[in-house]
């Protein structure tokens, strides 16, 4: 230890320096960044390594020469240089080296003056960097911002034509809500819309006039609020808390109008989006319906009582109680008898659409057997069907039969159309077939013939008042077009469903039921 | 008749004269011979050295060391008449020297002005050589010309072009103009005392 701090102390300075110039020599050929010294006359003094492999001169071609050479921009370099002499900071600019093979690169030149202890100008350190990647990373980033502004300044056209678009789309929205506002608040009918949590979104003026509430007091309301505000409280009785389904009743408000409350849900694919309600002002309608009504019933019951008479009295004549008539004379008042007769059925068909529409066709329900029912109804058509050459068939479940509720008289009756309608239009050879099945909830009776059947564009009117197909018009001039809108009532006042299916030329298959009777109970409940 | 000296005789002549040099002006040798020649020619010089008689390998060489300036004159002679350089050769070799030496760079800082150099190059010479001496004998910057003497210094005559090439090489280091040019004026072989140069510039 001792020995070689003696050799510490001992050292030479030339070794010393030479290992200092061997330290120069050694970082010279590492550093990666190409230097050189420059003399006050831009004369190259020194250079490394790098700098060789930069500018591809060696150091006995370039040493000596002129620092211009290594540049194209010749003014510049000499301008830069000469800066340098008056800076003490370091100046970097940006140059275009031209190499010994004359191939031209761009480099970042950065340049320091070298001072001596009296600051008198020794000449310089330039190191210079091979920008060409930066060069082009540069051009390809303004590049790219040039396409991207570019982009952007499409893109922002066509925000503007986006915009444009939609200030257009805006007026027109505006404009067509603004003609849609006029509609509704000018609608004879009033309109109350529930949006999907069955709030009140929308009143019109019509509404507010047949409650005789103001929109404000009421929009925002649920169905269940509209309970407290005197007027429309009666629509929301009418409508319940929810509006799950189509459906049109009427409703009578304080004022004694008549509304036909139509509520169809608003459904947008599988969204529910709330509901309308359309309120359609039918008080004179309903005034006229009760005048004609009022008028019929009137006139059938003043027509029933002289056709009464005319019918006792024929009958009279014709049982020889007045006197012996000659042939020809029994055959003449036969006929009038005859049509008399119907006469007399006709008046019986409106009263009981009078009634039926005046809500007073009430009826007393007692249990019967629907079999003995149908039994006794094809007894009494027997002798008809064997004056038409029709064979009529009756076909009976083997089930056993429950017994219905049912209005006896009014069930005949509605039978009766039914059986008349098939013999009436069934040409002669003809058959009748009339069935009873019965299921769990209720009894199934169709009567099928094989007559002229219901056109098929016809078939939506059938149950229609005074409806009288085509076909039959032209065949048989009988029957009033009353039977059926009659037996559809009688058959649904019994809670029961009447429907049919026909083939014109072929026939047709009327089917009614009536529910056994624990479903006509629960049906009589829910009134 | 000294042309007909065998290379032996001149290389024991010379090796008789006395006179030290850094060893780093041998390296710079070294260095231009691989410039030109390649690396083979650092072991061609190194193997006819020792067919002379006088062994040595460059690379064990320190550049701050003294060795025998003949033996770097024998250097020079024996690359000249191993690899048949002219004195054109020389010359760039002379050129080539102060670009490259590390003593000149460590005199950098001196190479500002024409006056500022030549102030100081006996010291340089001093830094070179432990003989001899080297001194401005004329200065005239209007008239664009310069003097150097060098005295106490003969070795062999291919040094004379060496050292004309150096001194113009730092000449136009540090003159603006051009045509810088150099002349042997005055030559210790020739049977003057001394050596000297003349160089100008337009």
């Amino acid at each position: 230890m001792v020995k070689k701090e003696e050799q510490l102390t001992t050292r030479n300075p030339v070794e010393d320096l030479e290992d200092m110039q061997r330290y120069i020599e050694e970082l010279t050929v590492f550093l990666p960044l190409a230097f050189c010294t420059i003399n006050p006359l831009d004369i190259i003094l020194g250079i490394n390594q790098a700098f060789q492999d930069l500018t591809g001169y060696k150091e006995m071609e370039i040493i000596g020469g002129s620092i211009e050479v290594l540049f194209t921009e010749k003014k510049k370099i000499s301008n830069f240089v000469s800066k340098l002499s008056e800076e003490k900071e370091r100046i970097t600019k940006e140059f275009t080296l031209l190499r010994r093979d004359k191939k031209e690169i761009p480099v970042s030149v950065s340049g320091l003056a070298r001072r001596d202890e009296e600051n008198n100008f020794l000449g310089y350190f330039l190191t210079l960097s091979d920008v060409t990647e930066v060069k082009k990373f540069q051009e390809e980033l303004e590049r790219k911002v040039a396409e991207k502004t570019q982009e952007l300044e499409n893109s922002r056209t066509a925000l503007m034509n986006m915009l444009e678009d939609v200030e257009e789309a805006r007026k027109k929205a505006e404009a067509e809500r603004d003609k849609t506002q006029t509609i509704v608040a000018n609608l004879t009918d009033g309109l109350v819309v529930f949006d999907k949590n069955s709030i009140v979104s929308l009143v019109n003026l019509q509404t507010e006039d047949f409650f005789k509430v103001k929109s404000k007091d009421v929009i925002g309301k649920s169905i269940a609020d509209l309970n407290e505000i005197p007027g429309i409280n009666l629509l929301e009785n009418l409508l319940g808390m929810e509006i799950k389904g189509a459906y049109r009743k009427e409703l009578i408000t304080k004022e004694g109008l008549t509304l036909e409350v139509s509520a169809i849900p608003l459904i947008s694919g599988a969204e529910k989006l709330g509901a309308l309600v359309i309120l359609h002002d039918i008080s004179r309608e309903k005034t006229i319906e009760k005048i004609k009504t009022e008028f019929v019933s009137i006139t059938a019951h003043q027509l029933r009582t002289p056709l009464s008479s005319i019918k006792w009295t024929l009958r009279m004549l014709l049982d020889g109680d007045l006197g012996e008539i000659t042939d020809e004379q029994r055959e003449f008042i036969e006929k009038t008898y005859t049509s008399n007769e119907k006469m007399i059925s006709l008046i019986n068909d409106l009263l009981d659409v009078t009634r039926i529409e005046e809500g007073r066709y009430l009826y007393r329900p007692v249990l019967g057997d629907i079999e003995e029912i149908l039994q006794s109804m094809l007894a009494s058509y027997n002798d008809l069907a064997k004056a038409r050459r029709l064979k009529i068939d009756f076909k009976k479940s083997d089930k056993k039969m429950s017994k219905v509720m049912v209005d006896v008289e009014k069930i005949r009756l509605a039978i009766q159309n039914l059986l008349e309608n098939a013999i009436r239009y069934t040409p002669v050879g003809g058959t009748i077939t009339v069935s009873l099945k019965r299921d769990k909830k209720e009894v199934i009776i169709s009567i099928k013939d094989s007559g002229v059947g219901i056109p098929k564009d016809q078939r939506e009117r059938v149950f229609s008042k005074f409806f009288r197909a085509t076909n039959v018009v032209k065949m048989e001039t009988e029957g009033s077009g009353l039977g059926l809108f009659i037996t559809k009532n009688i058959i649904e006042a019994h809670g029961g469903r009447i429907w049919f299916e026909s083939e014109e030329g072929k026939g047709a298959n009327f089917f009614f039921t009536i529910p056994i009777k624990e479903e006509f109970e629960t049906f009589i409940e829910g009134f | 008749m000294e042309q007909q000296k065998t290379l032996k005789e001149i290389a024991d002549e010379l090796m008789k004269i006395k006179g030290n040099v850094r060893g780093e002006v041998m390296r710079v040798d070294a260095s231009f011979i691989r410039e030109k020649e390649g690396e083979e020619g650092i072991s061609v010089v190194e193997k006819k050295m020792e067919e002379l008689g006088y062994p040595f390998a460059f690379k064990d060489i320190k550049p701050l060391s003294w060795y025998p300036e003949a033996q770097s004159v024998l250097v020079i002679i024996v690359a000249k008449e191993s690899f048949d350089w002219t004195e054109s050769d020389i010359f760039e070799l002379g050129d080539y020297a102060p670009k490259i030496s590390f003593l000149s760079k460590m005199f950098i800082k001196y190479f500002v002005s024409l006056e500022r150099i030549l102030k100081e190059s006996p010291k340089y010479w001093k830094t070179h050589f432990d003989f001899g001496e080297l001194e401005p004998a004329e200065i005239n910057e209007k008239e664009k010309r310069v003097v150097i003497r060098i005295k106490g210094y003969k070795f062999h005559p291919i040094i004379c072009a060496y050292h004309a090439a150096y001194f113009l090489r730092i000449i136009k280091s540090s003159v603006r103009g051009k045509n810088h040019s150099v002349e042997e004026i005055k030559c210790s072989h020739k049977g003057d005392s001394y050596h000297e140069y003349l160089m100008k510039w337009e």
